[in-house]
């Protein structure tokens, strides 16, 4: 960090400090430290300027009087005084306790001095309580007044007194007085050392915290900020001296820091943001009210940078979030949820699993899963199923038949899938299990159902079937031509509701999704063969002229006769239906791969424009055909689309209304997709 | 040529009566049964050689008479005469032992009188 090594400053020391400390406004809010390190500095010169000309005094006194051995004493003193302050200083490089000793020193050559009797020497020394009122009085101005007071007092008693005061040599009582005014000032100075040293103290974590500190003032103006500030705002503490803290604020937030400085001790949280970088960080502020001095208050505004903490509670609560949610899920969802460990016993149970077997997770935990509600099944079902998902750690699925707590009996599909560790071991299985009992009975109903009405719906139409068919016979007697006429027309109405309800039949199954398709290896000419000959009396009633072309390598193929049929003789049925007379219909089978191709081709009525694209939908008939023929259900086209489609083929067609139809059917020649189902289609 | 004995067995009278009509005429002689119980017990009194069977009748269903004859190891050959079409039907009447299975309203009366004087020639 750029800033940073500006801000790494060594702590300064001594003198030096209290210098940097002045510059700063940082003296405000440590108001009574400022002081007391001012007086300090000022009681430091002072005595200072006392001790050295107390010291010279001394030296005159020892030229003017001719006295050689204080002469001599006083200078080795001194000497060793600046030496042992040399050592200090170099040893702790820290002036102010050098300093120290050298001020003792000096005061010690004072002391000795004054058992030379000058009378000179001890004045000097009485003026040395002033810093000791200083100190005591803790207020600079009370000290101005009540130092010179006692030095007032104590010049009085000593002057009047003569030299009776505490001794009767009047150099004792200077030099036992002087002794007591080193032992203060002495204790004055370990004081303010040890404050000067706390002060040291917190500068140094205001330093190198990396919490955020700043002295504003009421309107958010900074005095001081730690250098940590520099890290956010490319600016060092030095530069932000003097700025606004609302500029560092996102808009939204002034408001909030507005409050706080009206209400303090208030934690607040806000995005700070970095004007030049643009990032965002989210500060936890507190702010205290520090000091009110006359002019201005001071704050201190400390905070922590808790974007980290924010977005990891963020994460954390999402991931909590999602947990709960995918809990909630499992625990509630409708099917039966268990989770077993590796061997199969049941470590979770869902609320599914008590609905429907009845049994509480209380009861299933801890025990083999499906131990409670399986019904024994074939041996071999298990063998399959563990196989599945412990050797081979597939998923497994089926059907299967339990038990209920109840011994109610329900049909179950079950799916168990293995969950693997990193290593591919199994870690859990997870299974679930649905309830399909009653969607098996909806289902076989609906199978009643159609079946049900099917043959009701036939047992009439067989009777009329047969009777008209046994008068049309003559088994009961000759009929006239008249009569022959009518019944030939119950007949073949009769004839026509069969097949409506043949094709009703199959549409519901195939709507019901209950038709199989099945395939089986199928000449599929011998098919068209079949229906052809079916249809020869109504081409032949029709005068139809009937062209077949079926390509020579049409293979075997795997398709369900039944359906091919079907398919086969809506088709042909239609194209002869919808042919005038004398019309040519074409049946074309050919290979081209990867599906056979089954062609009708017709020279019918054609399928008009507008109503093309509704000709597969159910019970559609085309405007044209419902002059010219009435016996169409509408279903057939929609029935084999079905078919074709469900099996994997599909069908299309080209038409001109008056000109004809091309209908064309494709089949893969792998063959028709198998479809278990209850019911196959019938051939109507 | 001794006349060969056809059982139906079918409760709708109408149709009953209209193939036993057509099987007279055809030259079989005929017996009508109007339910499964009926006809079972008909089977059980009397030798027949074929039985025209019906299934959805009351009493005893068709399926009933054809699971009752299979495990009385009874031998005449039955054809089964329904209204019920359905694939799974015809599947359940073969394996029961239907010899054959039509659908009434798709199958002419001539037809079925084809059919058995075919079969029992």
């Amino acid at each position: 960090m750029v800033l940073g090594t500006k801000n790494s400053a060594k702590p300064v020391s001594g003198l030096g400090r209290l210098f940097a400390l002045k510059k700063s406004p940082f003296h405000f809010a440590v108001e009574r430290d400022i002081y007391l390190n001012k007086i300090r500095s000022l009681f430091l010169q002072i005595y200072s300027v006392f001790a050295s000309v107390s010291y010279i005094a001394i030296l005159l006194e020892a030229i003017r009087n001719t006295r050689p051995t204080l002469l001599i004493w006083s200078f080795s003193v001194f000497a060793v005084a600046i030496l042992v302050n040399l050592l200090v200083y170099y040893k702790r490089k820290n002036l102010a306790s050098a300093s120290n000793v050298l001020l003792t020193v000096i005061f010690l050559v004072i002391l000795v001095g004054t058992f030379y009797e000058s009378p000179l020497l001890g004045g000097v020394i009485w003026f040395m309580p002033f810093p000791l009122y200083i100190f005591f009085l803790k207020d600079l101005r009370q000290s101005f007044f009540w130092a010179p007071v006692s030095f007032f007092l104590m010049f009085v008693i000593v002057a009047v007194s003569g030299k009776e005061i505490f001794f009767t040599n009047s150099v004792y009582n200077y030099a036992f007085v002087s002794f007591l005014i080193f032992l203060s000032v002495q204790l004055i100075l370990f004081f303010i050392d040890r404050r000067t040293e706390d002060l040291s103290k917190y500068e140094l974590i205001a330093r190198y915290t990396s919490d955020l500190i700043v002295f504003s003032n009421e309107h958010g103006d900074i005095l001081y900020a730690s250098p940590s500030l520099a890290e956010y705002f490319e600016y060092s503490a030095d530069e932000l001296t003097g700025k606004s803290i609302y500029e560092f604020v996102k808009q939204k937030d002034a408001l909030k820091l507005k409050a706080a400085f009206k209400n303090p001790s208030k934690k607040i949280i806000l995005e700070a943001y970095n004007k030049v970088t643009g990032a965002t960080f989210v500060m936890d502020l507190t702010f205290r009210l520090v000091a009110t001095p006359d002019i201005q208050k001071i704050y201190l505004v400390s905070g922590r940078d808790i974007t980290k903490r924010i977005s990891y509670e963020k994460e954390l609560q999402k991931a909590y979030d999602e947990t709960k949610k995918f809990k909630l899920a499992v625990e509630n969802a409708s099917d039966h949820i268990v989770i077993t460990d590796p061997e199969g016993i049941v470590l979770f149970a869902n609320k599914g699993v008590e609905n429907i077997t009845g049994y509480s997770p209380k009861e299933v935990i801890g025990t083999k899963a499906g131990k409670l509600w399986s019904k024994p099944m074939p041996h071999e079902y298990y063998v399959k199923l563990w196989d599945t998902i412990k050797s081979k750690k597939k998923f497994f699925s089926g059907e299967i038949t339990n038990k209920r707590k109840n011994g109610e009996e329900y049909i179950a599909f079950t799916s168990i899938s293995p969950v693997l560790d990193q290593q591919g071991r199994v870690s859990f299985f997870i299974g679930i299990e649905r309830d399909i009992t009653k969607e098996k009975q909806i289902d076989k109903a609906k199978t009643e159902f159609v079946s049900l009405a099917s043959h009701q719906l036939r047992t009439p139409l067989s009777a009329i079937n047969w009777y008209s068919e046994m008068l049309l016979a003559g088994d009961v007697g000759k009929l006239s031509k008249k009569q022959k006429e009518f019944v030939q027309e119950v007949y073949d109405g009769n004839q026509r509701m069969v097949d409506l309800v043949n094709s009703l039949l199959n549409v519901s199954r195939l709507e019901l999704g209950t038709f199989a398709v099945e395939p089986v290896k199928t000449n599929i000419e011998k098919i068209a063969k079949v229906v052809i000959k079916e249809l020869r009396p109504a081409m032949k009633e029709r005068k139809i002229i009937f062209k077949q072309d079926t390509a020579r390598n049409i293979p075997e193929m795997m398709v369900d006769p039944k359906l091919t049929i079907i398919i086969f003789q809506n088709l042909l049925s239609n194209a002869i239906k919808y042919t005038p007379e004398k019309g040519k219909v074409t049946l074309i089978l050919k290979v081209k791969k990867p599906d056979l191709i089954i062609e009708v081709k017709d020279t019918g009525i054609g399928i008009p424009r507008h109503e093309q694209s509704k000709i597969f939908t159910k019970l559609f008939r085309a405007e044209n055909v419902h002059t010219s023929d009435t016996e169409g259900t509408g279903l057939g086209l929609y029935i084999i689309k079905s078919i074709i489609e469900q099996s994997n083929g599909s069908i299309s067609f080209v038409s001109t209304e008056g000109n004809g139809t091309t209908f064309t059917v494709k089949i893969p020649l792998k063959g028709m997709k198998e479809k278990a189902g209850t019911k196959g289609l019938n051939p109507s | 040529m001794k006349k060969k004995r056809v059982l139906i067995v079918e409760d709708e009278e109408a149709l009953a009566k209209v193939l036993k009509y057509k099987l007279d005429a055809a030259g079989f002689i005929t017996h009508v049964a109007t339910n499964g119980e009926e006809g079972l017990a008909c089977i059980k009194k009397e030798q027949y050689d074929i039985i025209l069977l019906d299934l959805v009748m009351p009493t005893l269903d068709g399926f009933g008479v054809l699971e009752a004859c299979k495990d009385a190891g009874v031998t005449t050959p039955i054809f089964v005469l329904s209204n019920l079409g359905q694939a799974s039907d015809v599947k359940t009447a073969k394996e029961l032992g239907a010899k054959d299975f039509f659908i009434k309203s798709d199958t002419q009366l001539t037809d079925i009188a084809k059919k058995v004087t075919k079969f029992l020639s």
